[in-house]
């Protein structure tokens, strides 16, 4: 009977360990490059808007900075969900169809989209019909393309780069990207400009904004993580770092 | 049967318009290909012939391209069109950018030369193989050079490299999976669209490979049909 209390008193006890759920390292994963979220700086390191606001929030929750895991867009879910990481901090737009896989945190940002392309192509989002329009493969701006544009031929691409590759060569009539992400990339070259307005409407595609991404049953971590995201925006963290990277307003 | 019914209904990732992106997949994939092997082949057959001789001249260029175009990997020279010819001055305005704007005419192009070098090798070993005493025979008839090749050596080198051929067509098919790096929606290209859309690396890449595996199969049984036929007298008894 002795026996039989100890033991089942040790599996509560190590069951109210698993559950209390102390976080000592939050591996963090991270689309790079795609700046100014996420870069490396010329000596190699992972820098950026996000790489700093997330290094912030691993701070409060576990301590210590976040370890970076570097995944390519199109596999990033699927990453999470086979526990490469266990959080995604990469400028993921919250939707519908996301959240069927993973968890969000509250929203951390939001940033318009807009169309780039070559100067003097005579490039219209308004008449785009037959028009060559690049996008990143399976991100909201491929989704407003894919329905909005529907003469255009729509290119999609694995890596933001290799679109600008194919802008610049003369391949694309425009891209359509995040504006902060394109005005970062084509920082210096004067070939290509914005072309129309920011786009953020339907709030049906582009969503309610930028979340960190979790597994469904990490809830627990999901709420730390919005509770240090709360406090960084009211204690002044937050807008220090946004002023470093950006000349226009993305809080939410 | 009524499970697999239930399974189809339950899904979805294989819808009618995920399903019509596959076949538009296989349509680039068929066309990539085919063209690639049409073409290829036609220019190996004179480069063999040329890489056959004794004459060096002849032989020292052909070898140079085909030692270049085996050596490097595909998806190397694919980059180098690809990128490469956006980089001539000036061709942006001429009526040939039509042509290498889209992603189809470079990848065919890359294509068409990595199988043209491997073809070209195959044919030459080929007619290399052919036996003296058939040579010497068509010459005590008084056949010219050009009668020698087209009646004699060219006919059973052809049925000669059909074995090593048919690796090379399933070799083609499975490499032309690469031009989903340059923007190509093939098979490989379809597949990567739907599982990016829907987050679903299993189902959507193996669909794919399954109809990689039918094409295989049906080329293979294309060329195991032509062997039957035409190297019916190499059969063992």
């Amino acid at each position: 009977m002795k026996k039989t209390l100890i033991a089942v008193a040790g599996m509560l006890a190590m069951t109210s360990a698993v559950t209390a759920e102390s976080w000592d390292n939050i591996r963090v994963g991270v689309d790079a490059p795609y700046p100014p979220f996420e870069y490396r700086s010329p000596d190699g390191e992972l820098t950026g808007f996000e790489i700093e606001l997330g290094n912030e929030v691993c701070q409060i929750v576990s301590g210590s900075d976040c370890e970076w895991v570097v995944q390519a867009w199109d596999g990033i879910i699927p990453g999470l969900l086979a526990r490469k990481y266990d959080m995604i901090f990469s400028s993921m737009s919250i939707n519908e169809e996301r959240q069927k896989r993973v968890l969000f945190s509250e929203p951390y940002y939001t940033t318009p989209s807009a169309f780039f392309a070559p100067n003097g192509n005579g490039f219209m989002p308004g008449s785009a019909d037959g028009k060559r329009v690049g996008v990143q493969r399976a991100t909201i701006q491929d989704t407003y393309v894919t329905e909005f544009l529907t003469g255009a031929e729509v290119v999609r691409y694995t890596t933001a780069d290799d679109m600008i590759v194919d802008l610049q060569g003369g391949r694309l009539d425009a891209m359509f990207i995040d504006a902060p992400v394109g005005i970062e990339m084509l920082d210096g070259n004067d070939s290509v400009t914005q072309v129309g307005d920011f786009i953020k409407e339907p709030t049906r595609i582009f969503g309610e904004g930028v979340g960190a991404a979790f597994r469904k049953r990490d809830a627990a971590l999901e709420e730390q993580v919005s509770a240090a995201l709360e406090q960084l925006k009211n204690d002044g963290t937050y807008d220090t770092i946004m002023q470093k990277y950006f000349d226009i307003d993305i809080k939410l | 049967m009524e499970a697999i019914i239930a399974l189809l209904e339950r899904n979805d990732i294989f819808t009618p318009a995920t399903l019509m992106q596959y076949w538009g997949g296989l349509v680039t994939t068929v066309q990539l290909v085919f063209l690639s092997l049409i073409i290829g082949g036609l220019i190996a057959i004179p480069l063999a012939i040329m890489r056959a001789s004794e004459n060096p001249w002849l032989s020292r260029p052909v070898w140079v391209y085909t030692y270049v175009f085996r050596g490097t990997p595909l998806l190397v020279q694919l980059y180098m069109i690809y990128y490469g010819v956006t980089l001539i001055d000036g061709i942006q305005d001429t009526f040939w950018w039509e042509i290498f704007r889209g992603a189809f005419y470079p990848a065919l192009i890359a294509f068409v030369l990595n199988t043209t070098a491997y073809t070209t090798e195959i044919f030459r070993g080929a007619i290399e193989a052919t036996s003296r005493g058939e040579i010497e025979a068509a010459k005590a008839y008084g056949m010219s050079w050009a009668q020698r090749m087209r009646r004699i050596v060219l006919p059973s080198a052809f049925r000669r490299a059909i074995p090593a051929y048919s690796n090379e067509v399933i070799f083609m098919l499975h490499a032309s999976a690469i031009a989903s790096v340059v923007t190509i929606i093939d098979l490989l290209g379809a597949a990567r669209n739907i599982y990016a859309q829907y987050y679903a690396p299993f189902p959507a890449f193996i669909f794919v490979a399954c109809i990689y595996l039918i094409l295989t199969f049906g080329i293979l049984g294309v060329f195991k049909q032509l062997e039957k036929r035409l190297l019916g007298h190499l059969r063992p008894r």
